[in-house]
């Protein structure tokens, strides 16, 4: 049996595989584990293939400028990949609909929902966060990373259905308006 | 605190029948009231209702309340006195000051510990259908009251000016400002307002000060008002619509529907109120507003209850769902990258590590990389003179058949020129012909068509359109 410790510091330099860590089948084991990276800020998430640390939010400090810090165009970024890669799959999933098992979406589908965005630096970002482990690439396919993967889903799900609701309710709402004004109009 | 009830003068309101304008007391034998004060109980907390100043010391005191208010901020505001920052004409306190002997008779059914009483009891006078009474048969009509009761609030209510004494013949009556005002209190003896009916009420308060004369600028305040629940209709709907649950949102349509309804009889009521004030400008915008409201909003209403309700349907079909065309139409409206960013701000945490470094393979490294030649390209050759070389003459088919064209001497037939050897040959020589003329037309012999077409059937050629050369005159 491989140390705790061991799992912590290799841990803060890398994502390990879940079949290759049967230790994490120990509560005391992964609960040794989330102590040590909780001393160093970083907390202990599962993406369901491995076993990442994740930077805790931490609130700013003087004096420190940290290293990794996702912008906004990132941020929107990771947001965009997680509606198509998690999100949907598992709205999908919910209606009883087949999933497929590695979901994931062309290049393109990202690219274009930046418009304001250079291809090129668009496509910096995404070379940023595939390098972060948000998304891994194969040719124009984009797939979820392990840091997508062990995003808190619960949350960043109620945060998704308040907002496309929002925007169904207005589409929604914008059609009828059309389809009324339609039947309004003289023939 | 004593009461001064006693011995003071009635009160402006109130009322005699011998035009001295005092109120005889009453009792119960024989409509007179026991002289002196009340009893110290009911007395100490009925004067008045607490003023605000009273309730912010006592909170001040307690430490009860939102705001603490020290001792002489209390005492400060107990002395203080509103200031105007326009004339007083200007205000509506004049309309105000020539109806306050009215609007107090409010409080003085409404305000103090007894209040509960003396509003029902007065509700069950307005409804015992007799219009006066003597003190005996008041005490049994108020018959859930105990007599005594009923003689002290009768008193509280005729030094008030609710209650009227004929002193000659011995009965109360209540005066007629005290029936509109027991109508009233009756009319909003409610639980609680149903936000539902807040339009309606507000149409019959504006019929109330048409009626009573209350003049047109409290018709006008009820009007404003009545627009402005529809505003805040409208902005609590589009907040919904955003960030509202459906149920919410569907009671909140529901009730917007109510209002736009209730709107719409107000201004269908009064229409000639508003006629007779076309004129006023402020009025007019008002009007204005009211008539641009009811029709967005009723059908904003209507189109958010039909939303909701086919969108439910299409759930309950399994069809309601988000899918990738939905994400890729909302990505390509959201302008604001903040609020994309939002969905995963805080969540989606960076890796916390940085690449490991080994500091001894580093410099290794480094020596390696630098004692690196880089690879550089072999040598060029010398130069050497090249000779010159006559290209080999080259087979122009066409070059070719123009040189025969140039040598012929008499009209030919271009079937003559064109079929030799096989059809190989003759589609070649066809090509070139065709490709001479193209390019050295005017040079060449002319070639004269013909509609007819020839038949040589042989080498494989049997049918070729008729045209003839003709070879040039040679210039004198």
């Amino acid at each position: 049996v491989r140390p705790a410790e061991k799992a912590a510091a290799l841990l803060v330099r890398g994502p390990l595989e879940r079949d290759a860590w049967p230790e994490f089948a120990d509560e005391a084991f992964v609960a040794e584990v989330r102590h040590r990276l909780g001393e160093v800020g970083a907390e202990l998430a599962s993406s369901g293939r491995c076993f990442v640390a994740r930077a805790r939010e931490l609130p700013d400090e003087a004096g420190f400028e940290p290293l990794f810090r996702l912008n906004t165009v990132e941020l929107a970024m990771v947001a965009a990949l997680y509606l198509y890669l998690r999100y949907e799959p598992r709205q999908r999933a919910t209606n009883g609909i087949e999933v497929d098992d590695n979901p994931s979406v062309d290049v393109e589908d990202i690219v274009r929902a930046f418009p304001s965005r250079s291809r090129d630096y668009l496509q910096k970002v995404l070379t940023r966060l595939k390098r972060m482990g948000f998304v891994r690439r194969d040719h124009d396919r984009l797939f979820a990373g392990p840091y997508l993967a062990a995003l808190d889903d619960i949350a960043a799900d109620a945060r998704a259905d308040q907002l496309l609701e929002r925007f169904l309710r207005r589409r929604y709402l914008r059609r009828l308006e059309a389809e009324e004004a339609g039947n309004d109009a003289p023939v | 605190m004593e009461t001064e009830r006693a011995d003071a003068p009635a009160p402006p309101g109130s009322r005699s029948t011998d035009g001295t304008g005092t109120a005889p007391p009453a009792s119960s034998d024989g409509g007179q009231l026991p002289r002196g004060p009340l009893p110290r109980d009911n007395a100490a907390a009925d004067d008045a209702l607490p003023s605000v100043a009273e309730l912010l010391a006592h909170r001040a005191a307690t430490g009860d309340g939102v705001a603490v208010v020290g001792g002489e901020e209390a005492e400060a505001r107990r002395v203080f006195e509103p200031r105007l920052r326009s004339p007083e004409r200007e205000t509506p306190l004049p309309e105000v000051d020539r109806a306050l002997e009215f609007l107090k008779l409010f409080p003085a059914i409404v305000r103090g510990r007894r209040a509960r009483f003396k509003i029902a009891l007065l509700r069950t006078l307005q409804g015992s259908g007799s219009g006066r009474w003597k003190l005996r048969r008041l005490q049994q009509v108020v018959h859930w009251l105990e007599p005594h009761s009923t003689t002290e609030l009768v008193g509280e209510l005729r030094e008030a000016g609710v209650l009227e004494f004929d002193d000659v013949r011995r009965f109360y009556r209540l005066t007629p400002e005290a029936r509109v005002v027991t109508a009233i209190l009756s009319a909003l003896t409610i639980r609680e307002l149903d936000p539902r009916r807040v339009i309606k009420l507000l149409n019959v308060a504006i019929r109330l000060a048409l009626e009573s004369g209350a003049g047109a600028r409290a018709a006008f305040e009820g009007f404003a008002s009545a627009v402005a629940q529809l505003r805040a209709d409208e902005e609590e709907l589009e907040r919904l619509i955003d960030d509202g649950a459906e149920d919410a949102l569907l009671e909140a349509a529901e009730l917007v529907s109510h209002h736009v309804e209730d709107m719409q009889d107000l201004l269908d009521e009064h229409v000639t109120f508003r006629a007779q004030h076309a004129d006023d400008p402020d009025f007019l915008q008002l009007e204005q507003d009211a008539l641009d409201l009811v029709p967005r909003l009723g059908k904003r209403a209507a189109l958010v209850i039909r939303m909701l309700t086919e969108r439910a349907e299409q759930r309950m079909r399994g069809g309601a769902r988000v899918d990738r065309a939905d994400i890729r139409e909302f990505l390509a409206q959201a302008e604001d990258l903040g609020i994309l960013a939002g969905i995963v701000a805080g969540l989606a945490a960076p890796p916390p590590f940085l690449p490991g470094l080994n500091g001894a393979l580093a410099l290794d490294l480094l020596e390696v990389e630098s004692g690196r030649v880089r690879p550089e390209p072999p040598p060029l050759p010398e130069p050497e003179p090249v000779e010159r070389l006559v290209p080999p003459p080259r087979y122009d088919p066409t070059r070719e058949l123009a040189g025969e064209l140039f040598a012929l001497a008499a009209p030919t037939p271009v079937t003559d020129v064109v079929v030799r050897e096989s059809w190989t040959t003759a589609v070649r020589r066809h090509n070139a012909l065709v490709d001479a003329y193209s390019r050295r037309n005017l040079e060449l012999p002319a070639l004269e068509h013909e509609d007819a077409v020839d038949e040589p059937r042989r080498f494989g050629v049997w049918r070729i359109s008729r045209s003839t050369i003709r070879p040039k005159e040679p210039r004198p």
